[in-house]
C-alpha cells in the first residue's frame, strides 16, 4: 500500500476509530460508576479529555518511519483515550473494569510494574497502557467497528501525567539535544513522583483507618435508609453526613447501627416523617437522618442544638425536636 | 376520691390529616351575638405549613410546656367533648359540620367576656407510637407584623395588619383531646374515660389570670383542671426535696434549694413545672439529673396545676428571731418552738438562748 493508499484508507476510517473511542470510553464511564458509585468515580477522574484521534498526517509519518504493512491492524494508537487518577492503588481499580469488559478483548501493552520488577535500578516513564479491540465486529449507530481497530487505554496519576507531559514534549520529541545532565534530572523527578505516591497512599490509607467507623457507619445508614425509608428518595451528600457524624464522634461505637435500626422500628412515625419531608427538605434526604433522630433522643437537647453543625438546618431541628417531643431548657 | 395519677403522655410522633378554620368574632358595641363565619371546606397546607402548626402544639402542650392534662367535665350533647370525640372517625362531611358547630360553641362561650376575635382552626391527626387519633381546637388571636420582601437591590417591608400563629404563645390557646381507648358511643355518647384532654392558654399560669381563660377551658371546652393537682403537687415536692437531699451538694446550698422550692410553690404561678425549676434553680448537670430523676417518678414533662392543699403546713418558712444587736436565729418552719427556748433579758440586757441540740458548725 502506498502512502496515497494509506491517506485513504485512514480517512475512510476515521468515523469508525471514532466511533470506537467513543464507545470504548462509555463503557469505561458506566463500568465505574457502577463499581464504584456516582459520587465515588466522578472524583477519581481527575481529567476528562474526549477520545483522541491520531492525525492522519502524523499517522503517514509514523508509518513511514516505522514501515507498517497494515497500519490499520499494526497501529495501535490511532484513537486512545486516557484515564488520570490521583493515587496508584486507583489505577488498579480502571484495570479491573478494562479488563472485565464483555464485549471486547484487552490486552495489556505497557506495564510499569512489570518494568519496574525488571529494572528496579530505572526511573522512567510510568503509565499503564490497554491495546483493547472488539470481540467481534460490531455495528455501532450503524458504523462498522472491525475487530481489528485497536483503542489505546493508557491509564496513569496525576504524578505521572505530569512527568509524561513534561518528558513527551521535550525528551521523547526532543527540539534539540539532550544533555546528560536533563536526563538525570527527569530521572530524579520520577523517583521522587514515585516517593510522593506511596506517602500520598500511606496517607489516605491511615485516614480511612481513621474514619473507618464513621464511613461504615455511613454505609450502614444508607442501608436502613434504603429498607425503612425508600432508596429513591435518597440524594446523598456525603459532607453533610459525615459533618455531623464528626461532631458525635463521640457516640460512635459497635453495635450502633443496629441499635439506630431498632430505634428507627420501635418509632414508627419516623420513617413517615422521614418520606413527607424528604423531597422537600435537603436532610431528610441523607442517611444521616436517621442517626439525628436517634441523637436527638439519646443527648441532652440543650447540647445537641449548641453542638449541632450545620447552621442551614436549625428549622429542620426543630421540626425534628418537635416530632420527638424533645425541646432545650434554655431558650 | 383521689384520681389515678394517669401514664405519663408524649406528644411524639403528631401528625396532621385534616385542618379547617372558621372566624370568630368579637362582642360588638351593641352586644349583640355575631355569628362566627364558617368555611365549608377543609384546607390544604404544604409541608413547611403543616411543620410549622405540628411544632405550635407540641411547643405549647409537649415537654418543658405550660400545657396542662385536664379533666373532662361537660360529655353533655352538644357540647365540645362529643362533637371532637365524634369528628375522629366522621367522613369529611360530618367533620366539618362539627366543626361548624364548635364554632358556634366558642361564640357563645366567650360571648359574655371582652375576649378578642381570632381564628378557630380545627385539627385531626395522629399522635404518638400508637398513632392514636385525636382533635385539637386552636383558638389564634391575630397580630400585626411585617414581611420582607426582597428585591435584586432593596429590601423592602410589607405591613400585614392580620397575622396568625406566631410563636408568640400570648395570641393562641389550645385544647386538645385524644383517644386512648377506641370504644364505639353508647346511648349517653362517648365516654370521657377512654379519652385525655389537654390545654394550653398563658392565661392559666398565673392565678391573677385563672377567671379569664375560663371562657375556653370551662365555658367552650367543658375542661376542668384535674383532681389529682392536690397529688401531683405534693407529689412534685416530696420528689424534689428528696432529689435535693441526695445530691451530693453542700448543707447550705441544700437549704438555700429548700426554700427556693417552698418559695415555688408559695408563689403566685398557678403551674407547676419540673422543667421552669430546673432552669431556674439548678446548675446545668444537676437540672438534667434532675429531669431525669422526675421523668423517672412518673412525673409529667408539661406543666401542672398547682395546689398546695396537702403541703401546706410544709410550706411555711424558715422563722427568724432578731436580737437588738443584730444577732439573728433561724429555726426550720415546723414545730418551731421545740428547738429553742428563749428566756427575757435580764437588767443588763443579756439574753439566754437554750438550744435543744448541740453546736454542729459555722458558715
Amino acid at each position: 500500500m502506498n502512502t496515497d493508499a494509506f491517506r485513504k484508507h485512514l480517512e475512510e476510517s476515521q468515523p469508525a476509530f471514532e466511533m470506537w473511542g467513543k464507545y470504548v470510553a462509555k463503557k469505561i464511564n458506566e463500568g465505574a460508576i457502577q463499581k464504584l458509585g456516582g459520587e465515588v468515580a466522578t472524583m477519581c477522574f481527575k481529567i476528562h479529555s474526549p477520545p483522541r484521534l491520531k492525525k492522519i498526517d502524523s499517522a503517514l509519518g509514523k508509518i513511514g518511519r516505522k514501515g507498517y504493512e497494515n497500519p490499520i491492524a499494526q497501529m495501535t494508537d490511532l484513537v486512545g483515550v486516557r484515564y488520570v487518577v490521583l493515587l496508584s492503588e486507583q489505577i488498579e481499580w480502571v484495570c479491573q473494569i478494562v479488563m472485565s469488559e464483555p464485549t471486547w478483548v484487552s490486552e495489556v501493552s505497557k506495564d510499569y510494574q512489570e518494568e519496574i520488577e525488571k529494572n528496579p535500578k530505572i526511573f522512567d516513564y510510568q503509565s499503564k497502557h490497554f491495546e483493547v479491540r472488539p470481540k467481534s465486529n460490531l455495528d455501532i449507530d450503524g458504523i462498522l467497528v472491525t475487530k481489528d481497530m485497536c483503542c489505546e487505554v493508557q491509564i496513569r496519576t496525576l504524578l505521572q501525567h505530569a512527568y509524561a507531559e513534561l518528558v513527551h514534549d521535550s525528551i521523547y520529541k526532543p527540539v534539540g539535544s539532550v544533555p546528560p545532565k536533563a536526563e538525570r534530572q527527569v530521572a530524579k523527578s520520577m523517583a521522587l513522583m514515585e516517593t510522593t505516591d506511596d506517602l500520598f497512599c500511606s496517607t489516605m490509607k491511615l485516614l480511612s483507618d481513621a474514619n473507618k467507623p464513621r464511613n461504615q457507619l455511613h454505609e450502614d445508614l444508607t442501608t436502613i435508609y434504603r429498607e425503612k425509608v425508600g432508596g429513591h428518595l435518597l440524594r446523598p451528600d456525603v459532607k453533610t453526613s459525615y459533618a455531623v457524624l464528626d461532631e458525635f464522634r463521640e457516640l460512635l461505637k459497635d453495635g450502633l447501627s443496629a441499635e439506630i435500626g431498632s430505634y428507627i422500628d420501635g418509632k414508627k412515625f419516623i420513617s413517615n416523617k422521614v418520606i413527607e419531608r424528604a423531597q422537600t427538605s435537603t436532610i431528610f434526604a441523607q442517611p444521616v437522618i436517621l442517626f439525628v433522630y436517634w441523637t436527638v433522643n439519646a443527648i441532652d437537647p440543650d447540647e445537641f442544638k449548641k453542638r449541632w453543625p450545620l447552621p442551614g438546618y436549625l428549622r429542620d431541628i426543630d421540626v425534628i425536636f418537635s416530632d420527638l417531643d424533645r425541646k432545650p431548657s434554655y431558650e | 376520691m383521689e384520681t389515678q395519677s394517669s401514664p405519663q403522655f408524649r406528644f411524639e410522633g403528631l401528625t396532621i390529616d385534616r385542618i379547617i378554620v372558621h372566624r370568630i368574632y368579637a362582642r360588638g358595641l351593641d352586644k349583640q351575638l355575631k355569628d362566627p363565619k364558617v368555611s365549608s371546606k377543609l384546607i390544604k397546607l404544604g409541608q413547611d405549613a403543616l411543620d410549622a402548626l405540628q411544632m405550635r402544639i407540641t411547643g405549647a402542650l409537649g415537654s418543658k410546656s405550660h400545657g396542662l392534662e385536664m379533666t373532662i367535665k361537660d360529655v353533655g350533647d352538644g357540647g365540645f367533648f362529643q362533637a371532637a370525640a365524634s369528628m375522629i372517625q366522621a367522613q369529611d362531611e360530618t367533620f366539618i359540620d362539627l366543626t361548624k358547630s364548635l364554632a358556634n360553641g366558642l361564640s357563645k362561650a366567650q360571648f359574655n367576656t371582652t375576649a378578642p376575635g381570632g381564628m378557630l382552626a380545627i385539627i385531626n391527626g395522629r399522635i404518638g407510637n400508637d398513632s392514636l387519633p385525636f382533635v385539637a381546637a386552636i383558638k389564634a388571636e391575630p397580630q400585626d407584623g411585617f414581611k420582607a420582601d426582597e428585591q435584586e437591590d432593596q429590601v423592602n417591608m410589607e405591613y400585614i395588619a392580620e397575622l396568625l400563629l406566631t410563636s408568640t404563645s400570648r395570641l393562641y390557646k389550645i385544647g386538645f383531646l385524644t383517644e386512648i381507648a377506641s370504644k364505639p358511643a353508647g346511648a349517653e355518647g362517648h365516654h370521657a374515660s377512654n379519652y385525655r384532654a389537654f390545654l394550653f392558654d398563658h392565661l392559666m399560669t398565673a392565678t391573677e389570670t385563672r377567671s379569664a381563660a375560663a371562657y375556653f377551658y370551662r365555658g367552650f371546652l367543658g375542661m376542668e383542671t384535674q383532681a389529682s393537682s392536690k397529688k401531683q403537687t405534693q407529689d412534685y415536692f416530696e420528689f424534689t426535696r428528696s432529689f435535693i437531699d441526695t445530691s451530693p451538694i453542700q448543707d447550705e446550698q441544700k437549704i438555700d434549694l429548700h426554700e427556693a422550692l417552698r418559695s415555688e410553690l408559695r408563689s403566685q404561678e398557678a403551674t407547676i413545672s419540673v422543667s421552669s425549676f430546673g432552669v431556674k434553680h439548678f446548675p446545668n448537670d444537676m437540672r438534667k439529673k434532675y429531669e431525669a430523676f422526675m421523668q423517672g417518678k412518673g412525673f409529667p414533662q408539661n406543666a401542672v396545676n398547682k395546689d398546695t392543699n396537702y403541703i401546706h403546713a410544709k410550706l411555711r418558712r424558715r422563722r427568724k428571731y432578731t436580737f437588738t444587736n443584730d444577732v439573728w436565729i433561724s429555726t426550720p418552719p415546723e414545730k418551731a418552738e421545740n428547738y429553742l427556748v428563749i428566756e427575757p433579758a435580764d437588767a443588763a440586757g443579756v439574753t439566754v438562748v437554750k438550744i435543744k441540740a448541740s453546736f454542729k458548725g459555722q458558715e
